[in-house]
């Protein structure tokens, strides 16, 4: 089962296991990690399920839609190359555990 | 297998009268979906789990309301079809997508920072014309027009012509178009404003959300104004009654309970809880209909292609399995934001951070210049028909006044 690890902006670290298929936004909201809103469900429409991803994964991940990209403009808090939306961030065993950092606000 | 039925039609003076009993009754047959006979015939169901299982799978379940008869068949997400067709909330993806991308930059969270002095502003106004009077008629001095122009400012519309469409969106939210009132040449007049001005700020675009449809494309081509106007058409009538009415619920209730309106007012978490459950408690919207494009089954029930399924959404937030003790309104609830108010799935009302942010304000700013607002009950008017917005025609209030 991969792992999870949220830090949220004050350097609070919370460790969650993750179900195959759920994105890091569900596995999030589902264990009531805060930092993490995810409004909209998971359509790409909210922009309230940004994060910041370790620097030395950020390959591993699939590469984001135009779409997401031109949500992740829309943030509360200004994006950052290492910026996701984390509702297309799915858990697998290939990705392996994740690390993110959330920000200081998503609304 | 004999399908399950129900005597269900949200247009009906029942309906408007017995919904809540309806609802848990349904629930309590264990199996909440069944078939109607109104309308042509449709399915309801009032699950919480089938709502977004059909809100999700738009390739077995269409929006799209094919008037022409040259696409899928689908009726569109109104029971009765409607004859005027919504070019964003009636179709899928991959036209859905796209359409809908060029209006979600002015919804971010970004976006609604812009939009927050906006929404204070209007309010503010509207309150000033009340403030020394001590007695508002809340709909029409207050409400509307600090939600119209809210609205027509984010699109980029002259706010200060609201009036006509507030009419127009008003008189159209409980009458269906083949009822005498219906404000069809109301509206057909503002259609043709809409045109007008996507045609202009395609010319000159300024930034604005009218400027994106007028320059914007789907898939490589230009949006179009019939497209175009329809999309202004939904920002349009789609924004007002629905928050309008939400707003005047919770007025309504607050002032009855002063102590959570206390809380309300000074309590930026719990407001913000209150309006999630609010909205589950109170919802505008009764429900919205999707087509089978094929044959499938929902919670064991077959369901044939070209059959109609109305998601009972405001019953879906009643669903015990979901909510506990859920005909109780409870400002605290734990899961309240999981309502099912603004639908679910890829059409999940864009204009919700909106919304909320303009319900906040409302709670918030009328609390802290009325605090003793008072409204009689016996004196409130619903909606005679609340099968498309469950609001108000009349809601007037008394309050010390502003010296
Ligand atoms: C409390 C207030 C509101 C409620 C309860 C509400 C409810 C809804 C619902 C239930 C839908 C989903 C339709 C479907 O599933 O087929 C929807 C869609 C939509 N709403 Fe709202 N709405 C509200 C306020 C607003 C506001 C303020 C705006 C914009 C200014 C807005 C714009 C839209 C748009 C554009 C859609 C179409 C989305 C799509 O099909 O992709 N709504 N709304
Ligand atoms: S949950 Fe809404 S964009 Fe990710």
């Amino acid at each position: 089962m991969p792992k999870v690890t949220y830090v949220s902006d004050e350097g609070e670290v919370r460790v969650v296991d993750s179900a195959v298929g759920d994105s890091v936004m569900q596995t999030a909201v589902r264990n009531g990690v805060p930092g993490i809103v995810g409004e909209c469900g998971g359509v790409l429409s909210c922009a309230t399920c940004h994060v910041f991803v370790d620097e030395a994964l950020l390959d591993r991940l699939p590469p984001m839609t135009d779409l997401e990209d031109e949500m992740l403009d829309g943030t509360v808090v200004d994006r950052c190359p290492n910026s996701r939306l984390s509702c297309q961030l799915k858990m697998s065993d290939e990705l392996g555990d994740l690390r993110v950092t959330t920000p200081e606000a998503q609304e | 297998m004999t399908r399950p039925t129900i005597d269900f039609d949200h247009q009906s003076v029942n309906y408007r009268d017995n919904w809540r009993h309806m609802a848990a009754d349904f629930h309590a047959t264990g199996s909440p979906i069944a078939w109607s006979e109104h309308h042509d015939g449709f399915w309801v169901t009032a699950s919480w789990d089938a709502v977004h299982q059909v809100a999700s799978d738009w390739d077995t379940f269409t929006s799209v309301n094919d008037l022409t008869g040259t696409e899928n068949g689908g009726r569109g997400q109104t029971i009765p079809q409607m004859p005027y067709r919504l070019f964003l909330g009636e179709s899928d993806p991959p036209f859905h997508t796209e359409r809908r991308r060029l209006e979600a930059p002015f919804f971010t969270p970004k976006a609604l920072r812009n939009w927050g002095p906006v929404v204070a502003r209007y309010l503010g106004e509207a309150l000033d014309q009340v403030a020394a009077k001590g007695h508002a008629e809340l709909i029409d001095d207050v409400l509307i027009p600090a939600t119209a122009r809210t609205t027509l400012y984010v699109l980029g519309y002259p706010a200060d012509d609201w009036q006509d469409a507030a009419a127009a969106a008003h008189a159209g939210a409980y009458r269906l178009p083949d009822e005498p009132e219906y404000p069809h040449a109301e509206q057909a007049r503002l259609r043709l404003g809409f045109r007008e001005m996507l045609a202009e700020r395609g010319k000159n675009p300024t930034g604005d959300i009218i400027s994106a449809l007028a320059t914007g494309t789907v898939l490589g081509e230009p949006l179009g104004l019939d497209a175009g106007e329809s999309m202004m058409n939904a920002l349009v009538f789609g924004g007002f009654d629905t928050t309008v009415s939400t707003a005047a619920s919770a007025l309504i209730y607050l002032s009855r309970h002063p102590e959570q309106a206390e809380r309300i007012r000074t309590d930026k978490a719990y407001r913000r809880n209150a309006i999630e459950e609010f909205l589950r408690f109170y919802p505008p919207v009764a429900g919205l209909s999707r087509t089978a494009v094929k044959d499938t089954e929902l919670l064991g029930q077959p369901i044939a292609r070209g059959e109609r399924v109305l998601m009972w959404l405001a019953a879906a937030n009643q669903d015990p399995l979901k909510f506990t003790d859920p005909g109780t309104l409870d400002l605290e609830r734990e899961n309240a934001r999981d309502h099912v108010a603004f639908s679910a799935g890829h059409h999940r009302c864009l204009g919700s951070p909106l919304a909320k942010l303009e319900l906040e304000t409302m709670l918030e700013t009328i609390f802290t210049r009325f605090p003793d607002l008072r409204i009689d009950p016996d004196e409130v008017v619903g909606f005679p028909s609340i099968g498309g917005v469950n609001g108000y025609v009349a809601v007037p209030a008394t309050f010390t006044a502003e010296v």
